[in-house]
């Protein structure tokens, strides 16, 4: 993997947690706040492969674990990104993947993350947990990961392709 | 299939790596790298605020006013110039007003707080519920200071840097403060569920009244973390009846989380407790669900004596008023 994907990935990574942080709570949306960051993963793994896909989720979940206002537990959304991420890259990681397919997998891998993170969470003893509010968020964030990824996942994939051309992209290992 | 093994290797580290950040956070680890990410992400948060929140709030003005009337939305179209204009003011009306609804508990509770602004909402699928606010130890806010807004208490400082400091939300699962009921002064527990609407009040004594509509106000110790007297909630149900222990009242916070914008960390407390003198009279009871919306131009929990001073061409007699001293 080159190093200007590596940048690019972070810096997706980065822009995606601000704009989850300071734009997307304060639209109001109803129920959930859309997972711009796990959209972000599951576009980048789509492309990158699970291993990839794996590490930058990881990446992407320590950074909101970290990042103001996170009062959580650390490595919570790690764990779940990591999953997230490498699912992706096994599912998707295809040359003749079709785009509705990949907005499908979005929608339901944000999602589950959600329940993954909640189970997590509670099995661990994370107080914040509420299970009243988990139906109500897995499934706007169903709709909503679903109608950000159609603009996401092609949008990074034009991305990764153009700032390094395809090479070995069946290797999802050797870097 | 050569590669399997490493993948399995990678895959395995980094599951291991998380689970061991999550036994170290469970174990109270990781507040230094959380200030040390609020020291970085902090600022950026503020810059971003800066850009996003007058286009956001032009950008939902416009549509409270298209909702309202289909004709205006038509006009809206031949007069952008004149409606951009109007909005632009009408923000910084709404800016304007949360301010003077802060002023007014300030004043009331003789309370010294530093005004700031939510510049991030915490994810809410962590069911976390947590912002951040662009003042800091620069502004001499410390952990645990309370932060209110015009509408009650929103919450606790529980981390902070030079520039921005992080506030636990009172509806956050974690939250406890010890409130009093404003008419008979029972003292009790009010617990945050996770649910942004509705809060959990138990009271210490199992035979004490307690019925629906009665509003609630920080107990407030000397030594505690919270300033006694701020504004909480109305009971909004009763479970159980006198004498069961796990007796339970339902309450609606004042506070409105979706439409946090100006609040105040309140630095100093005040000298004496003002109970519920800040709380609207009752027959005027705020409520819950009644949000400052932009076209809104009154206090949904205003005291009738209150709004004179900020209409009134005086501004100086805005400590004045203070009708239910007791």
């Amino acid at each position: 993997m080159s190093w200007l994907r590596v940048l690019l990935g972070v810096a997706l990574i980065v822009t995606a947690l601000l704009l989850q942080l300071t734009v997307l709570p304060f639209l109001n949306l109803p129920g959930a706040v859309p997972d711009l960051v796990a959209v972000t993963v599951i576009a980048i793994a789509a492309v990158a492969g699970p291993v990839r896909g794996a590490v930058i989720g990881f990446i992407a979940g320590v950074l909101i674990d970290l990042a103001p206002p996170a009062i959580g537990l650390i490595g919570v959304s790690a764990l779940v990104l990591v999953i997230v991420g490498y699912v992706t890259g096994l599912v998707a990681f295809k040359r003749d993947r079709a785009p509705v397919v990949l907005v499908g997998v979005a929608g339901l891998l944000a999602s589950g993350s959600v329940l993954v993170s909640a189970a997590v969470a509670g099995i661990v003893g994370d107080p914040h947990v509420s299970w009243d509010r988990v139906p109500v968020v897995v499934v706007t964030e169903l709709v909503y990961s679903m109608m950000l990824a159609a603009f996401v996942v092609p949008a990074v994939a034009w991305l990764w392709i153009r700032v390094a051309p395809p090479t070995t992209r069946y290797d999802t290992v050797r870097s | 299939m050569r590669d399997d093994r490493r993948t399995r290797t990678i895959l395995g580290l980094l599951l291991l790596t998380a689970l061991t950040l999550v036994v170290l956070s469970i174990r109270g680890g990781g507040e230094g790298a959380r200030t040390g990410a609020q020291t970085i992400f902090g600022p950026i948060q503020s810059a971003a605020a800066a850009v996003v929140r007058p286009i956001h709030d032009f950008v939902t003005s416009i549509g409270s006013l298209g909702s309202k009337d289909a004709q205006i939305a038509d006009l809206q179209h031949r007069n952008d110039d004149l409606v951009s204009q109007l909005r632009t003011s009408e923000y910084a009306r709404n800016r304007a007003k949360e301010l003077d609804d802060l002023l007014r508990v300030s004043s009331e509770g003789q309370y010294r707080f530093v005004p700031a602004q939510v510049i991030a909402f915490g994810p809410a699928q962590g069911f976390a519920w947590a912002i951040t606010i662009d003042a800091g130890t620069a502004d001499g806010i410390k952990i645990d200071q309370n932060v209110i807004n015009g509408q009650g208490l929103v919450g606790r400082v529980v981390r902070v840097t030079s520039s921005t400091a992080t506030v636990a939300l009172l509806v956050d699962a974690t939250a406890t403060v010890g409130a009093r009921i404003e008419s008979t002064m029972e003292v009790g527990l009010l617990n945050g569920t996770g649910d942004s609407l509705s809060m959990e009040f138990q009271l210490l004594d199992p035979f004490a009244p307690v019925v629906v509509g009665q509003r609630l106000v920080s107990y407030g110790t000397s030594g505690g973390t919270f300033v006694p007297g701020i504004p909480l909630g109305t009971v909004t149900a009763v479970t159980g009846t006198p004498g069961q222990l796990n007796r339970m009242a339902t309450v609606a916070p004042f506070v409105d989380v979706s439409n946090l914008d100006v609040v105040g960390v309140i630095t100093e407390r005040p000298r004496v407790n003002p109970r519920d003198s800040i709380l609207a009279p009752a027959s005027k009871a705020p409520t819950a669900g009644a949000s400052a919306s932009p076209s809104a131009p009154s206090a949904p929990s205003a005291t009738p004596t209150a709004p004179a001073p900020f209409s009134s061409p005086t501004p100086g007699d805005g400590a004045t008023p203070n009708p239910k001293a007791s």
